[in-house]
């Protein structure tokens, strides 16, 4: 396999992990509208495994999460450099996007504006939550899709602690 | 601005000496996988960083180092010893 096939495969289990991480945000509000609990516990469980799944392929085993969570002295200066542009970027986008949703959220719970937005609140909670997990993994996405890895076979790998 | 790629000799001074990237890699302080970056071409060291692997193959910097791509070693020595006779 390529390093360009790698981080391919790569891009691909972040798109399953978000579009997981959509799905359980999108949930309570098709639960709410089609009330079908057991059918809805179901898919939720199944998507909760393929967000575990994937969380795995995407992060776990690409080494990506200990990437963008080691400490400052563990990595080199070419490590250190990747990790803060990812940081950087990954918290300027958060930093909109918390904000829009903390905004939508207040907006949703309004008594004038909850009339047509009412539709919102089932969604606040696993938004809230799906946030956090975005904030959590973000900087890892984006090296994992921007970056080729350094090896074909292999992941980003740490060195031995000092 | 953008930076400009910084050609070098790693790979060729690495194998001359049977080293491995990981051997290298623990001498000069950086992961192994960043040793591999360097070789392709794909990171440009800091100034400390050359300096480090220039005084590991104990040669000057712009042996190690180039703006430019580089001629074959051999044609690098051979012109310099040129120049000293």
């Amino acid at each position: 396999m390529s390093r360009e096939s790698a981080r391919a495969r790569t891009r691909n289990w972040i798109l399953v992990n978000y579009a997981a991480c959509v799905v359980v945000v999108v949930l309570p509000l098709l639960a709410k509208t089609w009330d079908l609990v057991a059918l809805w516990v179901g898919v939720l469980l199944g998507v909760v495994a393929v967000l575990a799944l994937s969380y795995t392929r995407a992060f776990g085993r690409t080494g990506l999460w200990w990437l963008t969570h080691a400490k400052p002295e563990r990595l080199d200066e070419r490590e250190r450099d990747l990790t803060h542009t990812a940081l950087a970027t990954a918290y300027r986008w958060m930093a909109v996007v918390s904000l829009v949703a903390m905004y939508g959220i207040i907006l949703a719970h309004d008594g004038s504006l909850g009339a047509w937005l009412g539709w919102f609140k089932p969604m606040a909670a696993p938004l809230a939550l799906a946030l956090i997990y975005f904030a959590h993994t973000l900087p890892a996405a984006l090296i994992g899709w921007v970056e080729l890895p350094p090896e074909a076979d292999g992941g980003w790998q740490p060195r031995p602690a000092s | 601005m953008k930076s400009r790629q910084i050609h070098n000799r790693i790979a060729v001074l690495r194998q001359e000496r049977g080293l491995s990237r990981k051997q290298l890699a623990d001498a000069i302080g950086v992961n192994y996988q960043t040793v591999g970056y360097l070789e392709r071409g794909e990171y440009n060291p800091s100034l400390d960083l050359a300096f480090a692997i220039s005084e590991f193959f104990q040669l000057p910097i712009d042996l190690v180092f180039s703006t430019q791509p580089m001629k074959p070693l051999s044609e690098e020595l051979l012109a310099r010893r040129k120049g000293e006779s």
